[in-house]
């Protein structure tokens, strides 16, 4: 040992080992155990990241419809979660892209009667104007409201208007005045809108052709070209209604005809239609678009796929783990024996494939065209309605419609029934909670989206 | 020679590091099988859904873990209910893991839901593993909480001003509720007809010559209130629920009486009465650690609800304590009762637990009863008996009638004795 250099250098050699397995130890123990947390906690804010950007797509694409306006809306979508720095040498990344997969079929064994068809009432306007659309201040919401009119001897300096008048809920209630007139004397066909500090009216500078009885003059008040619908949106709940016509001239037109039709909703969260319907046994097409599919390779957290169909955003763990995790906009509810189902869903269209990569992908979303039809469905019939969709996800959505069927306490009245790939919804009314019919809102919004 | 020397340092080397590898690599499978066999909170998103009469937990994406480990505070009307998820009442409810989609129903009209789709379902939280998974609506009280966080509350600050509670729900919503001002209490005498009624404690003491106060809702009282020379009344369609407060009537012969159709809730009040006290709920008594005194001879003090609570209360009473549950459990482990006259403890459903309780009446006489065979008296624990007879009657209440003063003495008690049962 003395002076032996030989072992003095074993036992350096040895300390040094010794140093190696020590860190070499400690580096397992934390790679095995901290990193993956690390990296879970990173891949499950990627996860929330994608959720969140799909989830804002189904308001973008919603809005656009209800603008009338094609768009595009864009959005990025990160593909790459956030590395763990100085020890992860490849953060986990996914692909997004569009897959074939998501239809809607809809079926209406008892014939319904077809109210509204993208904002226009379908049959002339009936229901009388001295009986507004609900007794007292019960509309919570006025979704549609179309005028139809007839009228005979309006010449030149003669007029017919209807002034309708709709009151809010406020202390000191606000009033919203639209004046609808059909005067005789103008030659423009076109309708015009003025609005006034306190009054907004509708006018109708019609040609005598408008003003006949065969050929009825109608206006939908609520039509986004005119402002009453957002003058009207800023009125506190629950609103009233009230019509009054006046004839001006000598001698004093007639109207030989007059009605409306109006969907609201009421004060107690129940859609509600009025006037007649047309008999329409196909009153929508079905449609198969596709799925907006994000799929992550995580390295730690589970790897489950996000799809954006149908409006709603859907998380899959497997073929029966499936939720909703952004619903679409579907409300369901059940009263004084009426049902209502308000549903939007959304057909996107496009071209197969994905991307992949850390640069992240864009998505491009334009509205192609919207359908928009309001039915109203025998008040007995079993089954009434039924809408099927065809989804790989047909599970989350099963999830989806039995939750919101459940807590409308839509008993008999509303049964949810899945197998693979697909989940049908079966409206009935006369022996449930549903005795008077189910009025069902159904948006079809079409969009093509593009990925890149 | 010199070479096998160095071959030989070179095997001792190889070993050495064969050794020392081998010991690490033993140190690394233990210390590596306690880090990964520890307990984490689980990484899954755990939405918590409150809508008008329905709320709702989903599973919505991350790991799966088990799903009776949890327990779920739920804020009904005020009051926090616990669930342990763990119970046989989850056993149709909840699978054995929280997967992907999997529900849990807390409030709605669907069948299967905790609570009907009209009950006063406040707020709730979900805990795991220690650690919070979901919370919605309000918590119970001012922003406690039954985990260690308590910054994320989301409970009202306490009002300042008293007010008529018109919707019901304890906090001060403007456009709906109307302040009262402080003056018009301070006479002792409010009647808030159909609405409820909140005193907070910002606007002090009441104390006036007597008390009466009326409300058809819930009743929430945060000030001490004192009756100089006449009775003390509160009278509740709803709740009567005290914070902090105490209550005190002077004076030889003024009563005290609260009653409530709903709820009676006083955790660690104080009550001091020249008269009989009567207490009456139509829901539950809530006065654990309260002090109860009844001072004036020939008054009793008496308690009636459908449960009652009194588990480390103090009553004391110059003649007799009478409390009586109508249909649930009777709860009093170690209350102390001193009383004059006679002790009736008496319960219609759900037993008596008078666990390490220390009874003292005087020469009169412990009666404990029992209205259903199914029913028990536990008294566990070290209690003290003092009466007559160092016994503890053990009754069915048809045998105790009111007064059991002249009961007969049916299961002798010996002090000794760590548990008896009827």
């Amino acid at each position: 040992m003395n002076g032996d250099p030989g072992e003095s250098a074993v036992s350096a050699v040895v300390g040094a080992v010794l140093l190696l397995a020590l860190f070499s130890t400690a580096m397992s123990i934390y790679t095995i155990s901290t990193l993956p947390e690390w990296k879970a906690d990173k891949e499950e804010i990627q996860q929330k990241r994608v959720q969140a950007v799909l989830g804002d797509l189904r308001s973008d694409v919603e809005a656009l419809s209800v603008r009338g306006d094609a768009g595009p809306v864009t959005a990025a979508v990160p593909l790459e979660a956030a590395r763990v720095p100085l020890l992860q040498q490849t953060p986990a990344r996914g692909t997004l892209g569009l897959a074939d997969g998501f239809g809607a079929a809809f079926s209406f064994p008892a014939t319904p009667s077809l109210f509204l068809s993208d904002g226009a009432a379908v049959a002339a306007p009936t229901t009388s104007l001295a009986t507004p659309p609900c007794a007292g201040k019960c509309v919570a919401t006025l979704e549609d409201l179309v005028l139809g009119l007839a009228t005979s001897g309006v010449t030149s300096g003669k007029s017919v208007s209807v002034t309708i008048t709709i009151t809010d809920s406020a202390a000191t209630p606000a009033t919203l005045v639209a004046v609808l007139s059909h005067v005789g004397t103008a030659s423009s066909s076109d309708l015009t809108l003025t609005v006034g500090s306190t009054t907004h009216y509708v006018q109708a500078n019609a040609g005598t052709a408008l003003a006949t009885a065969s050929a009825p003059y109608r206006v939908n008040l609520l039509d986004s070209r005119y402002t009453f619908a957002s003058a009207l949106s800023r009125l506190s709940e629950p609103l009233q209604v009230t019509f009054a016509t006046s004839l001006s001239g000598s001698p004093a037109p007639s109207l030989v005809a007059s009605g409306y039709t109006a969907v609201f909703t009421d004060a107690n969260g129940l859609l509600r239609a009025t006037g007649t319907g047309v008999a329409t046994a196909t009153p929508i097409p079905a449609f198969a678009g596709q799925r907006l599919v994000y799929r992550p390779a995580y390295q730690a957290y589970p790897s489950q796929d996000l799809s954006f169909e149908g409006g709603g955003v859907l998380v899959d763990a497997g073929a029966t783990t499936q939720a909703m995790v952004a619903d679409p906009s579907l409300r369901v509810a059940v009263g004084a024996g009426v049902g209502t189902l308000e549903w939007t869903l959304i057909d996107l269209d496009g071209a197969a494939g994905g991307v992949s990569g850390s640069d992240g992908a864009t998505v491009r979303v334009t509205h192609t065209a919207t359908q928009d039809v309001v039915l109203l469905t025998p008040a007995s019939c079993n089954p009434c309605a039924s809408i099927t969709l065809d989804t790989p996800s047909a599970a989350g959505w099963a999830n989806l419609l039995d939750l919101r069927t459940g807590l409308a306490n839509a008993g008999a009245s509303a049964t949810v029934a899945t197998a693979t790939g697909q989940t049908t919804l079966t409206l009935a009314s006369g022996s449930g909670p549903v005795t008077a019919g189910w009025v069902i809102h159904l948006r079809i919004i079409h969009a093509t989206v593009t990925v890149t | 020679m010199a070479s096998e020397s160095a071959v030989s340092s070179v095997v001792g080397t190889v070993l050495m590091l064969g050794i020392t590898v081998a010991v690490f690599g033993g140190f690394s499978v233990f210390a590596l099988s306690y880090v990964q066999g520890e307990a984490h909170a689980p990484r899954a998103d755990i939405a918590m859904v409150k809508e008008a009469g329905a709320l709702y937990i989903q599973h919505k994406g991350g790991e799966s873990f088990p799903a009776r480990g949890g327990t779920l505070y739920v804020n009904v009307g005020g009051t926090q209910v616990t669930h342990h998820l763990s119970d046989p009442a989850f056993d149709g409810i909840l699978s054995a893991s929280w997967q992907v989609g999997d529900l849990l129903c807390v409030q709605g009209a669907a069948p299967g839901c905790l609570y009907a789709a009209n009950a006063d379902v406040r707020g709730a939280i979900l805990v795991d593993q220690n650690a919070l998974l979901a919370e919605v609506g309000e918590r119970v009280g001012s922003g406690s909480s039954p985990t260690s966080s308590s910054s994320t509350s989301t409970g009202p600050p306490p009002p300042t001003q008293p007010f008529l509670d018109v919707d019901g729900d304890g906090v001060f919503t403007p456009g709906t509720d109307t302040t009262i001002n402080a003056t018009d209490l301070q006479d002792g005498s409010y009647d808030a007809g159909p609405y409820g009624l909140v005193i907070p404690a910002s606007i002090g003491p009441i104390s006036a010559a007597a008390i009466n106060f009326n409300a058809g809702g819930t009743i929430v009282i945060a000030v001490d209130l004192e009756a100089t020379t006449n009775p003390l009344s509160i009278t509740s369609g709803g709740d009567i629920v005290f914070d902090s407060a105490a209550l005190a009537t002077l004076n030889n012969n003024n009563d005290m009486t609260l009653t409530a159709a709903g709820n009676i809730t006083g955790t660690g009040l104080e009550i001091f009465v020249d008269g009989d006290l009567t207490i009456n709920a139509g829901g539950a008594v809530n006065f654990a650690e309260a002090t109860l005194s009844v001072a004036f001879s020939n008054r009793d003090l008496t308690i009636t609800g459908a449960s009652v609570n009194l588990t480390s209360a103090t009553l004391s009473s110059a003649d007799r304590i009478l409390v009586t549950t109508t249909s649930g459990p009777l709860a009093a482990s170690l209350v102390q009762a001193q009383s004059s006259g006679a002790q009736i403890w008496k319960s219609n459903q759900g037993g008596i637990v008078l666990d390490a309780a220390t009874l003292d009446a005087g020469g009169s006489t412990l009666t404990a009863c029992l209205a259903t065979s199914t029913g028990q008296v536990s008294l566990a624990g070290t209690l003290s008996i003092t009466d007559g007879n160092n016994k503890l009657n053990v009754q069915r209440a048809s045998d105790c009638g009111t007064d059991a003063r002249n009961s007969t003495y049916v299961t002798p008690w010996n002090a000794t004795t760590q548990a008896a049962t009827e």
